[in-house]
């Protein structure tokens, strides 16, 4: 079996450790709709930015370590921990953050705990959807104490992909071949995806379901 | 339309203890809820909690061996191969131990305290394959691997499916939805016009097999919505509940059917999804058994499937267990439900964010 979407749009965006940099980019959205964003929030919110998700779209969202920043938080808050870190702090809130305000549903939304295998698993599923739009996201939070504990990222990161028609040129492809050769214990991290969206490079991630997704650019970043 | 998706196996844990002891303790109108302090050990305000075992911080977590002993029949290297996927969902999954390392700083809480190495954790010590889906989205991530096991299966991808459950109960859960007011000193009244409405929490977890071969008990539809509409509340028009039921709507006979509903004892929600429901399955039974049991979160729906099946077994759903006043709709059941003649349940989910999921199960006698 093959499956093929074409990439109708890619984004990416990092945010650096520079507090002014978050805030302006926080002060970019209109009036107080971003004022409890998180940083992981605000960069995804930014890729978000002239697109619209549709009803009967699906959105596959990807992360190892999720919204950090809002759990320290929530953790140093004890015995009497706040609200909004904790329901800032659950595993989908990042894309959650900037889809609420803007109000958009859709039919499927599939956050994934990102493994070894996440960026075949994230595509993959993207693929095996109906919907017409197939979204795939992925981020990550630079953390503070968890990352000196190494249990967090080292950069606020997020990557957006729009998937569609084959039928409809775009940005590149994405395609998973069931049958092809591939070793299905192989890593496909979502740094490999990203770094693969970033440089515009090719990639090829072997699925543990079998064979291979790969991902073609026809175009430079 | 895809062929009907059949449970093969399904058990499941709950404060009550297992499915059979838990069906019995439900439809006695029983509640495990007891009074407990908010962060366990560490005291704070009383509220209602459904409990295994205290709350304490352990390496193991002290939820691993109750979890090991549940999937023991699936903990085997023939699952997550290229041809049998694994799902494993939780919300919150070894975040007991984060909440510990936090508090204590020992590396040892680290290696089960995120979701992800929680995860890689668990993969190893059940012998599983690689190919293993996680999945995290607070009270419907069980729905959630339900919903991608039967896509796999009808996409050709797998043989057969497994889809593993389970979220236990740790400060950090019961201070969040402490904080969010709705875990408070009141015990649960699902579909009761009560102000404020409250929520009680249980540790709960499944897991269930599935394949496209013949069964007495099948998944018809898996239906999934996201309303994106605020974190913690629904539509106020109950537009996500209508969406969600509308596509089942034409294949259920509503004198054939009773629904199990999220019910969890908020009281907006349980308005918009019993008025929904009867305006959908008029005289169609609605029950909830989050009064008994707690929310069991992230593994909520596929407990309560697990117990949709028993009683499909025994002839008789248990009620809304913590009602006895008023309810939003005549269709709510205070007490257990003949099902001689129902033949298919609707079993419904919800999350922040406005996620909802429904499962409609049919049961050939």
């Amino acid at each position: 079996m093959k499956l093929e979407r074409s990439i109708h749009a890619a984004g990416h965006r990092a945010l650096s450790t520079d507090a002014g940099e978050t805030e302006a980019l926080r002060a970019s959205f209109p009036a107080n709709s971003m004022r409890r964003t998180s940083r992981l929030g605000l960069a995804m919110a930014d890729l978000w930015r002239g697109h619209q998700a549709g009803p009967d779209d699906t959105i596959v969202y990807a992360s190892v370590y999720s919204e950090t920043r809002a759990l320290e938080d929530f953790l140093r808050g004890f015995p009497r921990p706040g609200p909004v870190h904790f329901q800032t702090s659950i595993h989908p809130a990042g894309i959650q953050q900037a889809l609420v305000p803007r109000q958009l549903p859709v039919a499927s939304f599939f956050p994934l705990v990102a493994g070894p295998r996440a960026a075949a698993q994230a595509l993959g599923l993207a693929l095996l959807q109906t919907s017409e739009t197939a979204w795939v996201a992925a981020a990550e939070e630079r953390g503070t104490w968890l990352l000196e504990a190494g249990a967090a990222s080292d950069e606020t990161w997020a990557l957006l992909l729009k998937l569609g028609s084959p039928e409809t040129p775009g940005l590149g492809t994405v395609s998973w071949d069931t049958t092809a050769t591939s070793n299905p214990g192989g890593t496909a991290t979502l740094a490999d995806l990203r770094q693969s969206l970033q440089n515009r490079l090719p990639g090829r991630f072997p699925h543990p379901s079998g064979g291979c997704v790969t991902l073609r650019w026809h175009s430079a970043p | 339309m895809p062929p009907p998706v059949s449970i093969r196996r399904c058990d499941a844990l709950t404060a009550f203890g297992g499915v059979e002891d838990t069906w019995r303790r439900l439809s006695a109108g029983e509640t495990a809820l007891r009074p407990t302090p908010v962060l366990g050990p560490g005291g704070g305000d009383l509220v209602p909690l459904a409990l295994l075992d205290p709350m304490e911080a352990a390496v193991p977590p002290r939820w691993w061996p109750r979890l090991s002993e549940l999937v023991s029949p699936v903990a085997s290297p023939e699952w997550g191969r290229p041809r049998t996927p694994v799902f494993l969902t939780s919300s919150n999954f070894g975040i007991d131990n984060l909440c510990a390392y936090s508090q204590t700083p020992d590396p040892a809480f680290l290696a089960w305290g995120l979701n992800s190495s929680c995860a890689e954790r668990i993969r190893g010590e059940l012998a599983w394959g690689p190919n293993v889906t996680v999945l995290s989205h607070a009270c419907v991530s069980a729905h959630l691997g339900l919903h991608l096991a039967a896509q796999n299966l009808h996409a050709g991808l797998a043989d057969r499916a497994l889809v593993v459950s389970f979220d236990f109960l740790s400060p950090f859960v019961a201070a969040g939805f402490n904080a969010l007011k709705i875990l408070n000193g009141h015990f649960p009244a699902p579909y009761t016009p009560r102000d404020p409405g409250a929520v009680g929490l249980g540790d709960g977890a499944a897991w269930a097999e599935l394949d496209l071969a013949a069964s007495p008990f099948t998944l018809d539809h898996i239906v999934l919505g996201n309303e994106f509409h605020h974190f913690t509340a629904n539509r106020p028009d109950g537009l996500g509940f209508e969406n969600l039921l509308g596509p089942i709507a034409s294949a259920a006979d509503p004198n054939s059917l009773w629904i199990k509903g999220h019910g969890t004892g908020t009281t907006e929600a349980g308005r918009l999804e019993a008025t929904a429901c009867a305006r959908r399955f008029p005289g169609s039974p609605l029950v909830s058994w989050k009064g008994g049991l707690g929310h069991t979160l992230g593994s909520c729906a596929l407990v309560e499937l697990a117990l949709a099946l028993a009683s499909f077994r025994h002839g008789s759903a248990p009620g809304t267990v913590g009602t006895s006043g008023p309810t939003f709709t005549p269709e709510v059941a205070t007490s257990a439900v003949n099902l001689a003649r129902r033949r298919s349940a609707l079993l419904l989910c919800n999350a922040f964010g406005g996620a909802h999921g429904a499962l409609f199960l049919r049961h050939e006698a």
